[in-house]
Parts: structure tokens; sequence; C-alpha cells
């Protein structure tokens, strides 16, 4: 087999060399099957980070007691229950968003909340098809999301969830305009 | 070795084959080749540090993502649970169709997304769904087929209806469940191929 050789940083060679002798693995296989899996992911044209960066946002969800279901059955369970439990069901939903600002402002504290909210609405809310999020000179953030098919109760969830994310970071809604499937909010730096 | 510094370079073996692959990636992103493969090995280190690694990301990557597309969404467990106890005491009849339905429609999309959709819904419910720990499918040698599912948490109500979705999927993956058996947090479904469709198999049957 042809073997070239390729210079790596040190510190990172270091840790595959100790990675591979735990797996009880040569440290030519290791990173052959990292370059391997890099080629996989390009071949179904997908980064390889964004790929592992959606697994630890999805991992973090599933902590923070995400779950999968099918959305016309989330669908028909929110509007039989939003009449009533509206309130409660926003707060929830509010609650799991600060939960996972909190969590990510612990394990990666460099993420801007700009990228951590696009990280979010990447990996878990996937009923959000366009999503944009802006800084204004004053500091203001400013976050546009569209679903075209959420009903507008699903809409008021999702803004609250968003809502607990960006409080968790540090900033209060200043102002926000819901109505179904779009979501416009801003938020200051809390003083 | 602890004395190595961030700017310190080492060299590593690789397969000259990948290596030139990765080299046409990094260019056609325009990027540095060293700084991509550094990148390309940190997340090798961040998969192990989650206990995981870049094969078996990839893999549940592959599933999540046909999940998403087949209009899957991700939920708080607390709130679904909440819902569902509420309509449950009034309307468990139309849940337990709504669930069924879900479930017919979610083998079709399995159907046309993979060579063995039996296999596909294993690693689905495996890797991700609604609160399932532990998925097994076994072949007899009667030529039937065993899934047995294991959901701890859920309650004796949730049990059902999940095991009415599972029933939606297998039926329309053309299986005839033989045999059910659910109790609080675990499934157990004996599977039949069906020799016509569900919709012709009365037809055939009756003649």
């Amino acid at each position: 087999m042809n073997r070239k050789l390729l210079a790596v940083r040190a510190d990172i060679a270091e840790k595959l060399s100790e990675m591979a002798k735990r797996k009880n693995l040569t440290l030519f296989s290791l990173v052959s099957e990292a370059l391997e899996q890099l080629l996989k992911a390009e071949n179904r044209g997908e980064s390889l980070q964004k790929i592992c960066e959606n697994h630890q946002t999805i991992s973090a969800a599933r902590k923070a007691g995400f779950i999968l279901i099918p959305e016309s059955l989330w669908i028909s369970l929110i509007e039989k229950n939003f009449k009533s439990e509206g309130k409660a069901m926003a707060q929830a939903w509010r609650e799991a968003g600060e939960w996972l600002g909190h969590y990510f402002k612990t394990i990666d504290p460099e993420l801007t909340p700009q990228s951590l909210a696009e990280r979010l609405v990447r990996g878990i809310l996937w009923s959000i098809s366009e999503f944009t999020v802006s800084q204004g000179d004053d500091g203001t953030i400013t976050m546009k999301c569209i679903g075209f098919r959420c009903p507008p109760t699903y809409t008021t969830l999702l803004a609250s969830f968003l809502t607990g994310l960006m409080e968790a970071l540090g900033y209060s809604l200043k102002s926000k305009e819901i109505s179904k499937g779009i979501i416009l909010l801003s938020f200051a730096e809390a003083g | 070795m602890g004395s190595t510094k961030r700017g310190d370079k080492k060299f590593v073996a690789v397969r000259g084959d990948l290596l030139q692959k990765a080299i046409e990636i990094s260019n056609r992103r325009g990027k540095s080749f060293y700084g991509f493969v550094n990148e390309i090995f940190e997340q090798a280190i961040k998969a192990d540090e989650m206990d995981s690694t870049l094969p078996e990301i990839l893999e549940k990557y592959r599933f999540i993502e046909t999940l998403r597309k087949a209009g899957a969404v991700m939920v708080t467990l607390d709130l679904l649970n909440y819902c569902l106890d509420r309509l449950l005491e009034t309307q468990s009849k139309s849940l337990l169709e709504k669930w069924y339905e879900a479930g017919v429609w979610y083998g079709k999309y399995l159907s046309a997304k993979f060579e063995n959709p039996l296999e596909a819904l294993t690693k689905t419910l495996n890797i991700y769904f609604w609160e399932v720990t532990e998925t097994r499918l076994s072949s007899n040698s009667d030529g039937t087929a065993t899934l047995k599912i294991i959901a701890p948490n859920q309650s004796q109500e949730h049990t059902e209806l999940l095991a009415r979705f599972i029933e939606g999927v297998v039926n329309s993956l053309n299986y005839k469940v033989s045999r059910r058996e659910f109790w609080r947090g675990i499934i157990i479904l004996e599977l039949v191929k069906r020799v016509f469709p569900s919709d012709m198999e009365s037809e055939f049957t009756s003649l």
C-alpha cells in the first residue's frame, strides 16, 4: 500500500496516538479511518465538521429531554392542547431553550449567540426552513425564522424556545412579531 | 511528550490515495491543507471525547437525516407526555388511529428510501425514536420474524401508542402481525410476510 507522510500539529498527533493505543489500533489505521470518513461525507455533499457539530447539538438536545416524533402527530397534539395549556407549553419550551443556552455556554464558551442560535435551529428545530440572525451596530440581535408548515400554535412555541435560549446567553427580548410560520424577534443585551 | 507546543508539527503516515483526495477537497475549499487536516483530526478526537467514533457519527447522521426528511420533529419529552396524558383520558381511540396512520406513512417512506426497510426501521428506532433503548429483529426458523422493542420509561398507554405506530409501519412494509404482546415499556411483535398486499389479502383469502 502506498504510504505518505503528513504533517500534523504535534498536540493533535499525540492525542491521536493515545487514542490509537487505547483502541488497540495503529496510528496509521486511525488516521486513515478519519480521512475515509471525510471522503464519505464529501461524496454525499456534506462537511465532516458540520456533521460532527450536528451530532454534538443533537446529543445536547437529548440530554435536555428532546426526543423525535412525527411532525403530524406533534402538531395534532399541540392543536388539541394549546387552547387550555398554551401558557404552560410555551413556558416549557422557553425552559428547554434556556437549558440548551446554558449548556452550550458551559461546554463551548467561545460560541457567539448568533452561531449558537444557527446551530440549534439547523440541528434540532427542523420545522424552521429559513433562518437568519444578524447583529446591529447597537448590539441588537435580530432573528427571522420561516417555517411554512408550522401552525400559529407551534410557531409560538418555537419563538418561546428562541427567547429562552437568548435569555440564557444574556439577552432580553426587545420586540417580537409572530404569525403563522413566521417569527421576527429582536434582543438587546441584558443590562 | 508533555513539552509539545501548539505550533510544533509531527509527521504521521497515511494512505497515499486518501491523502491525494483530501488535498483535492482542501484545494476545492480554498483552505491550507495543513489547517484542513488538523480540523479533520480534531473532529476524530472530539468524537472520541463524546464516546463515539467518526463512522458511528456518520451512520447516525444518515439516519437522523432520513427521519428529518420523513417529517420528524424534536420535541421535549415532558411536554409530549403531558399533552398525551391529557388527551388519552378522553381521546385514546383517535390517538391510536393517528399513531397507526403515522406508522403506515413512515413505513412507506422507509420502503422508498431503503433496500431493507425493516432493518432501517430497527436502526432508526434504536438510534433516536421516542425513548426506545433497545430494538431487536430476529428471523425465526418457521419463516416469521420477531421484533422486540424496549422503552423502559414509557407508561402502559404510551407503549400502546408506540405499538400501534410500529404496527402501522410493519403493515405498510407488507408484514402481518401474527402475534402481538406488550407490557409497560416492552413490545413484542411476531411478523409474517404477506403473500398479497394487505388491501388485496381479504379478497384472495375469501376465494
